[in-house]
């Protein structure tokens, strides 16, 4: 098997914590050759730690390398819509990590520039290729449960999450500003940091597009300035109900909690994070949790799987395992959230048609 | 006559049987009757406990109006200025019987002393089976009133989704609220569990914060058994809810703050206004 070479863009807290262990893990199928990141210090750090021979200040030096199979796009969201056309127009394919753009808009160009330029596209919706979402919608698939009626999940993450992993990378954040992830200058917040998981989940599950949305989101970390905690309900096209409560900025200890929850017109089901996480420990001062594992699952499996199989769809030139519409659809969720969320209003979703053939 | 207080009930049903039988039985209490809605109260009640529903309710409240003593009634499921007018005479306090559950009880004082610090959010959801009847007034009200009641900020907005999932009718309500100091309160309440679900209900409620995150599952405790016809759920064992009721409304009994008691209508009907016209309401 012939290795792919891989380009990393963006060094920061997804790619230490996720992509970079997975491109590692698979070593076989994989190479990865060069890092480009904004910090240079960053870029060289991962480059030397992960055996990269390169290692750039600027992404495009690194898209002008000619070996490189593909590059993996690890940057904040506001980045990806810039970035993924160049890589596509510098003929390279692409997997980008999630969500796909900051708007609709963007995310037809990035598709439109993938087909336009003949390369791959695919997002990494981790969760799509994490066992236990995938094992619920198998049942869904054979019927075990009819027809998807509902689906909710809520999400809880510790602020100090990363910090008890130990891959905290640092989120970039540029001279004079707060890091990304609270700045309102470069993210819209957790309608699309991470609730775009479940904006993305409940339609998968669902099978069906959004008709419209209500949000309520708020900021309760003093130095954000974009919302933090986002509650919507969802309302699909054939009536069946999206719902999620996502909640960023938890106690530190608190554990990475997924409760999902899918409601069918002959059965449910239901898969958490048992109970809180799979490793307590007791004291005389309560219970603490050590290490949260249910991420470390999650990083292990879902991101190995989701690198190896747009790798062998690029090398055995298939469609990718996720075309990149379903992620521009999610994104149409989450934007109409944020939208909601601002105005106080429930938002309608235009229809819209996927491209013909997969890019 | 004994010191204990002097306890009356009145309603008809299960709930107002149960309620009358943890009175009787309590040391704390004595009953002086059951009474059905609309009776004369029996002498020497000091306090009514009025477990009426629907439409039995303004009748109760109306006759023992008079009697200006002390009311704990349940929710109020009209909101009309009938149904203000009975809740502002008198002394009367809502009381949602979610509270007859040890667990709530323990997660709602935890909740309304600060535990949670700055408060982010609560998340509740009650799910029954498909089919169940009447489940705005036996299933939401009583968790729209417990989550209104865990904390003091009034409400800005509210926007339900009612949808029509499983039974033909109008079955699952989602409802979102935003405080006026920004707390998010999410609800959920459904009959949306297969008639083969393990368990009849689920109740669940979470409050967030910058210092602790409570989660309570009351329903959680069964006993699960797998045979070889499938599983069956067994909670039997749980403890009676009516004891644990009338405690918390003798307690709530001292704590009359009518502006709160019109806000919850105020909330309810927002929450149905918002239902018919598939619209965000201001409040």
């Amino acid at each position: 098997m012939r290795r792919l070479k891989v380009g990393l863009i963006g060094a920061g807290t997804i790619a230490n914590s996720a992509h970079l262990p997975a491109i590692a893990h698979l070593h076989e199928e994989l190479e990865l050759v060069a890092v480009a990141d904004i910090r240079p210090e960053m870029a060289e750090k991962a480059a030397k730690e992960y055996g990269a021979e390169a290692w750039y200040g600027d992404y495009r030096q690194l898209l002008a390398r000619p070996d490189i199979d593909f590059v993996d796009i690890c940057t904040p969201e506001f980045l990806h819509h810039e970035q993924v056309i160049a890589a596509a127009e510098a003929g390279k394919h692409i997997h980008c990590e999630k969500p796909m753009s900051a708007t609709v808009t963007e995310a037809d160009e990035m598709i439109a520039a993938a087909r336009r330029n003949n390369v791959k596209l695919m997002i990494g919706h981790s969760r799509r290729f994490t066992p236990r979402y995938q094992k619920i919608r198998a049942a869904i698939e054979r019927g075990e449960i009819g027809e998807v009626k509902l689906v909710r999940e809520n999400e809880r993450r510790a602020a100090s999450m990363y910090d008890a992993l130990n891959v905290w990378a640092g989120y970039w954040t540029p001279e004079g500003s707060k890091p990304w992830i609270a700045s309102a200058q470069f993210t819209q917040g957790a309608a699309l940091t991470n609730a775009v998981h479940e904006t993305d989940l409940a339609r998968w599950f669902a099978g069906q597009d959004g008709a419209s949305v209500y949000a309520e989101a708020r900021i309760t970390n003093p130095e954000g300035e974009v919302p933090d905690m986002i509650s919507y309900t969802i309302t699909f096209q054939n009536g069946a109900i999206g719902a999620a409560e996502v909640v960023n900025q938890l106690p530190t200890g608190y554990p990475y909690f997924h409760m999902m929850e899918v409601f069918g017109s002959q059965g449910s089901i239901r898969a958490t994070d048992p109970p809180m996480s799979p490793y307590e420990i007791w004291t005389a001062q309560g219970m603490r949790f050590p290490t949260n594992f249910a991420l470390l699952i999650h990083v292990d499996i879902a991101y190995v799987n989701e690198l190896q199989q747009f790798a062998a769809s690029v090398r055995e030139d298939t469609p990718v395992p996720l075309d990149p519409w379903e992620a521009r659809q999610a994104i149409a969720l989450s934007v109409a959230a944020v939208e909601s969320s601002r105005s106080g209003q429930i938002v309608t979703l235009p229809s819209a048609s996927r491209p013909g053939g997969a890019a | 006559m004994s010191d204990r207080q002097q306890l009356a009930v009145v309603g008809t049903g299960d709930i107002a049987s149960n309620v009358a039988e943890a009175i009787r039985y309590s040391t704390a209490y004595a009953l002086t009757g059951s009474v059905t809605p609309g009776s004369a109260l029996p002498s020497g009640t000091e306090t009514v406990i009025c477990v009426a529903e629907s439409n039995d309710q303004l009748t109760a409240l109306k006759a023992v109006a008079d009697a200006e003593l002390p009311v704990v009634t349940l929710p109020l499921t009209t909101t009309d200025a009938t149904a203000r007018a009975a809740l502002g005479h008198g002394r009367v306090v809502q009381v949602s019987p979610l509270r007859g559950f040890v667990a709530l009880e323990a997660f709602r004082a935890d909740v309304r002393n600060g535990a949670a610090g700055k408060p982010y959010g609560i998340f509740g959801a009650h799910r029954v089976r498909q089919g169940s009847s009447d489940l705005f007034e036996k299933v939401g009200l009583p968790l729209l009133h417990f989550a209104f009641d865990l904390f003091a900020e009034p409400l800005a907005r509210v926007q339900t989704t009612r949808a029509s999932l499983f039974a033909g009718g109008p079955d699952a309500w989602f409802v979102i609220a935003r405080g006026a100091r920004d707390l998010l309160l999410t609800l959920e309440f459904a009959a949306s569990l297969s008639p083969s679900a393990p368990a009849s209900e689920q109740i669940l409620l979470e409050a967030t914060g910058d210092a602790a995150v409570l989660r309570v599952e009351p329903t959680r405790q069964v006993i699960e058994v797998s045979g070889g016809t499938g599983a069956t759920t067994d909670i039997g064992w749980w403890p009676e809810l009516a004891p644990v009721f009338v405690d918390a409304a003798v307690q709530t009994i001292g704590i009359h703050e009518p502006e709160r008691e019109m806000a919850f209508l105020d909330f309810v009907a927002a929450v149905r206004e918002s239902a018919e016209t598939g619209q965000p309401v201001n409040l």
